[in-house]
């Protein structure tokens, strides 16, 4: 059987964080709608408009 | 097997002062930047002198409105591929981006993400600090307080000494980051603004006329190479964005700040180096501010390039020396030597081959294409897709055989043939030293065909091999 060590604060800071509460939320609808816009909307319009320049 | 643990609590509401020099979790009371905090140290982080050369490899292809649109449009479609594969989960636990990629290449696997992260790190601050220390010189040379013929010496010196500044400044963690970022910020943005203003305005009719000096004679593969570029510009963030958003308590407040923080600026400060380069022959603007303005529009422009370059170091040997803290030889190293040890490859570069990467940073751009495109597909897909958005914490820190993660051997197959399979990908759509292409490279880019297949075979071996043998803690359907 193997053992290892975790320190006892990172121990903490993994049961701390392995409650769904406490960890950090993920991306919400208006984020989802500006990664769209940004990321994907405005650089086909902007290529598109780019190409007759 | 168990692991030996002691019960401990640890007041969730106390920060410990040092918990963002190590690569452990930051806990909520510890992840305390607002989505302003984090907007400034992205833009200080992002405008450096890369972006008049990022800019400059544009103007051998394109005229300088199509080269603007496909900087900008290629940029932004890098960042979403960039912030989709790393913020969700830095954010979610307060982990950097080496941890991200633990739960898709393995508990001793995401070694191979740490040495692309390390070497990347390496080969972007080089560069940095071999322009910082130019502009240095040739600032102290229009102020007359350096005589002709100094360079050689002058060079190591500024470098050294840029390498000592960003030392001292990291001693404080991600708050010396913060704080460079914060005295800086006004500045890059005012000066950066001015310029941009100052060239596009005196120079319009230039740069109406002004055409590229290598362009293909197939205008579609000319235009691509334009997006191709600004793509691989940003997805070489991969190392550093994980690093700055883990400070922030959610996505939310990490998404404008990556894609307008980090993602916008690059381009826009990339035109500069495009404009200067189609009329000038040459990137760097601060001869032109000189021609324009005389010795104090010229000065200007070098103080700016010395500000912006020294945010943007101190922010990649931060995000380099947290991926350190993941190897155990570093687990037990003081932040201070981990530090020294992340610069130290930067100051040697700087001071004994600083030419190197001046010279060849067009197919050091595509290498990063080549191996952080693949990388951004297999995280998106495994995070979104096969796992569903679930992640255990403990699994990333578990590096016991049998452990969540652990795969094969400490390694995850998948992420390894895709890699592979995304190496490949683009060395065939395009070969990153001679940037000779094959069809279908001039329609669809090499970075996103890239991305797409890194993704989709990493799916394919997870599904076939990986999740019917019980590796990986991938959910049940």
């Amino acid at each position: 059987m193997t053992r290892s060590q975790i320190s006892p604060e990172l121990e903490a800071r993994i049961r701390y964080l392995e409650d769904p509460i406490n960890q950090g939320q993920g991306f919400g609808q208006s984020d989802w709608a500006w990664l769209l816009i940004l990321g994907i909307v405005g650089p086909v319009v902007l290529l598109v408009l780019g190409w007759f320049l | 097997m168990t692991m030996q643990t002691e019960q401990t609590s640890l007041p969730t509401d106390v920060k410990r002062a040092t918990a963002d020099r190590d690569a452990w979790p930051l806990l909520p009371a510890e992840r305390d930047w607002t989505q302003r905090q984090l907007f400034v140290v992205l833009v200080v982080s992002a405008v450096a002198t890369w972006c008049y050369v990022i800019g400059q490899y544009v103007g051998y292809y394109l005229n300088f409105w199509q080269g603007c649109a496909t900087l900008i449009a290629g940029s932004m479609i890098g960042m979403l591929m960039v912030t989709l594969a790393v913020v969700p989960m830095a954010t979610r636990f307060g982990i950097d981006s080496i941890a991200t990629s633990k739960a898709q290449f393995g508990s001793h696997g995401w070694i191979i993400t740490m040495f692309l992260q390390y070497v990347s790190i390496i080969g972007w601050n080089s560069l940095l600090l071999i322009f910082f220390s130019k502009s240095a010189v040739q600032l102290l040379n229009t102020l007359g307080l350096l005589g002709a013929g100094t360079e050689a010496i002058a060079l190591p010196i500024f470098n050294t000494v840029a390498c000592l500044a960003v030392y001292v400044m990291l001693l404080r963690g991600a708050t010396g980051v913060e704080r460079v970022s914060k005295v800086l910020f006004l500045f890059i943005v005012g000066v950066g603004a001015w310029i941009l203003f100052t060239l596009l305005t005196q120079n319009a009719a230039a740069l109406a006329t002004a055409q590229p000096t290598s362009a293909s004679e197939d205008s579609v593969w000319n235009y691509t190479t334009g997006i191709e570029i600004g793509i691989v510009s940003l997805v070489a963030w991969w190392p550093y964005i994980g690093a700055m958003v883990r400070v922030v308590p959610d996505a939310p407040k990490a998404t404008l700040p990556s894609m307008l923080g980090m993602g916008l600026p690059v381009p826009l400060l990339s035109v500069i180096g495009l404009a200067t380069f189609l009329v000038l022959g040459e990137p760097d603007p601060a001869k032109w501010l000189t021609q324009l303005g005389g010795p104090l529009f010229g000065s200007i422009a070098l103080l700016f390039v010395i500000a912006a370059n020294f945010g943007s170091s101190v922010a990649g040997v931060y995000a380099s020396a947290v991926g350190l803290k993941h190897l155990p030889f570093f687990n037990g190293l003081s932040w201070k030597w981990t530090v020294a040890i992340a610069l130290a490859p930067v100051g040697i570069v700087g001071i004994v081959v600083p030419d190197l990467f001046f010279n060849n940073f067009g197919n050091f751009l595509a290498f990063l294409g080549v191996m952080f495109a693949p990388l951004c597909g297999i995280q998106i897909v495994d995070y979104f897709l096969l796992r569903q958005q679930t992640l255990s914490i403990r699994a990333i820190y578990d590096t016991r055989v049998g452990s969540p993660y652990y795969f094969l051997g400490g390694v995850n197959p998948a992420a390894v043939v895709a890699m592979a399979a995304g190496f490949g990908t683009y060395i065939y759509l395009l070969n990153p030293v001679s940037y000779a292409s094959h069809f279908p490279y001039q329609f669809l880019t090499a970075s996103l065909p890239t991305f797409v297949v890194g993704g989709l075979v990493y799916w394919l071996v997870t599904k076939l091999v990986c999740i019917p043998r019980g590796w990986g803690d991938y959910p049940r359907d």
